[in-house]
């Protein structure tokens, strides 16, 4: 059973609307008629068992696919870490960053704070496949964070982490919250429904109905 | 644009200076391929150049496919395809620049052949094509294995079959084989063979940036009309 993940907020634009999505591979539905709006300042967790399509909506919300019906309209710059930390393993955290902010001191002086405000040295000279998986994790969130976007879009962002981590995670997505950014996290397990202004379950499509 | 693409030229000539064995394989795979050759065939100066792209382009794949994650995200920070693209092309050249000049230099001391020129000429033009092939394959095909394999079959096919077939003519490295044959013998002509390779190298880079453009690219969503007080529309 699918859960509209709509909180009108009226007089605010919402910076993520997803109306009516739809996505099969290879004739096999995963998402169908999936909509949400994601409006400044508010958290919209995505759950759902596997293979439920919660990774394809946040690639398909990122623009890193194409979804087969339906419409995507985004009011902000995105902000995507995906599930896998997609990170160059010969690369230290600290020439990632010189990647992605390449020519824009503003934005690697931005990350090297993101870095340590997520517990990774930044200068470290330790290459990415020398790194933990919870420190892979948070570099990979930092780098979504880069810019600054008014979108979030993170998919388990928090795997690999210990529960501190965990904690320190859930104590900056109030943050960004607060900033007014709109924060899409998907997630396996939700354990505490609280901590997010919207939930969005998504059953497996040959399960159930339209994904609202 | 400039600091981008000067951004992803180091960040992947880091991660090549950094796999420092497979930097060894890579320049003693010709020579091996040549050393075995040397004293027994006439055309073991052939063999060792055309080798040469196995280096090249086998770096090229991997520089590519393992990276389609990394520059999805890149793609989403602001990077064009072309760039990411260029990017690699630089550190790559430069390489394979290394590694023909080491095979070329070796190949003319071990045979002394009658043009020495010409071979230097035909392993630079092995790896001019080369590395755009690599980065095609690695563009277009899902996994490194099925991307290595048609490597191997293209150069195999390459330096096996007879240079007057048409097999060999339509290959991308056909024009480097006629200068590297004609180096022990009657010399071919340089320009119509360039022409040939920088034809060649052109159009498989054209291949790489549509294959890359489509799978690694990140799709603008469309904007609906802002009306007045809305934040500023996305500019990923």
């Amino acid at each position: 059973m699918g859960t509209r993940a709509s909180t009108a907020t009226p007089g605010r634009v919402p910076l993520l609307t997803v109306t009516g999505l739809g996505k099969s591979y290879r004739r096999r539905p995963v998402l169908r008629e999936v909509s949400l709006q994601a409006y400044p300042g508010q958290v919209v967790a995505v759950t759902g068992e596997n293979g439920s399509g919660k990774t394809t909506l946040l690639r398909i919300c990122a623009g890193l696919e194409t979804a087969d019906t339906g419409a995507i309209h985004r009011h902000a710059a995105a902000g995507y870490c995906p599930q896998e930390p997609a990170l160059f393993d010969l690369l230290t955290p600290a020439e990632h960053l010189a990647l992605f902010t390449a020519g824009h001191d503003d934005a690697a002086a931005e990350g090297r704070e993101l870095l340590a405000s997520l517990g990774v040295p930044p200068r470290a000279r330790t290459l990415v496949r020398d790194l933990s998986g919870g420190a892979r994790q948070k570099l990979s969130l930092a780098l979504a964070l880069i810019g600054q976007p008014g979108l979030l879009l993170l998919d388990e962002p928090y795997q690999g982490f210990d529960h501190g981590s965990y904690l320190d995670f859930w104590q900056h997505a109030e943050a960004w919250r607060s900033q007014g950014r709109a924060v899409v996290v998907v997630t396996h397990l939700l354990t505490e429904p609280g901590r997010a202004d919207q939930v969005l379950e998504l059953p497996k499509p040959a399960q159930g109905g339209p994904q609202e | 644009m400039t600091a981008r693409l000067a951004a992803v030229a180091t960040a992947h000539a880091r991660i090549l200076a950094r796999r420092r064995t497979a930097l060894l394989l890579l320049a003693l795979l010709p020579l091996a391929f040549y050393g075995a050759l040397y004293r027994h065939s006439p055309h073991a100066v052939t063999v060792g150049g055309v080798a040469s792209a196995f280096s090249a382009g086998g770096a090229a794949i991997f520089s590519m496919l393992p990276a389609r994650a990394v520059d999805q995200r890149l793609t989403l920070a602001g990077y064009r395809p072309a760039v990411l693209i260029a990017g690699r092309l630089i550190v790559l050249e430069a390489a394979g620049l290394g590694i023909s000049l080491l095979t070329a230099t070796v190949m003319i001391a071990g045979t002394g052949p009658a043009h020495p020129g010409d071979v230097f000429a035909g392993v630079i033009l092995t790896g001019l094509v080369a590395v755009p092939l690599g980065l095609a394959l690695g563009a277009l095909l899902p996994r490194e294995l099925e991307a290595v394999l048609i490597l191997i079959g293209i150069v195999g096919i390459q330096i096996t079959a007879s240079p007057d077939t048409t097999i060999a003519t339509l290959l991308p490295f056909h024009a480097a084989r006629q200068l590297l044959d004609g180096a022990v013998a009657t010399s071919a002509a340089f320009w119509p063979q360039l022409a040939a390779a920088v034809a060649y190298s052109t159009a498989l880079l054209g291949i790489t940036w549509a294959a890359w453009r489509r799978r690694a690219a990140a799709r603008r969503p469309p904007v609906p009309a802002a009306r007045a007080g809305d934040p500023a529309p996305a500019r990923d």
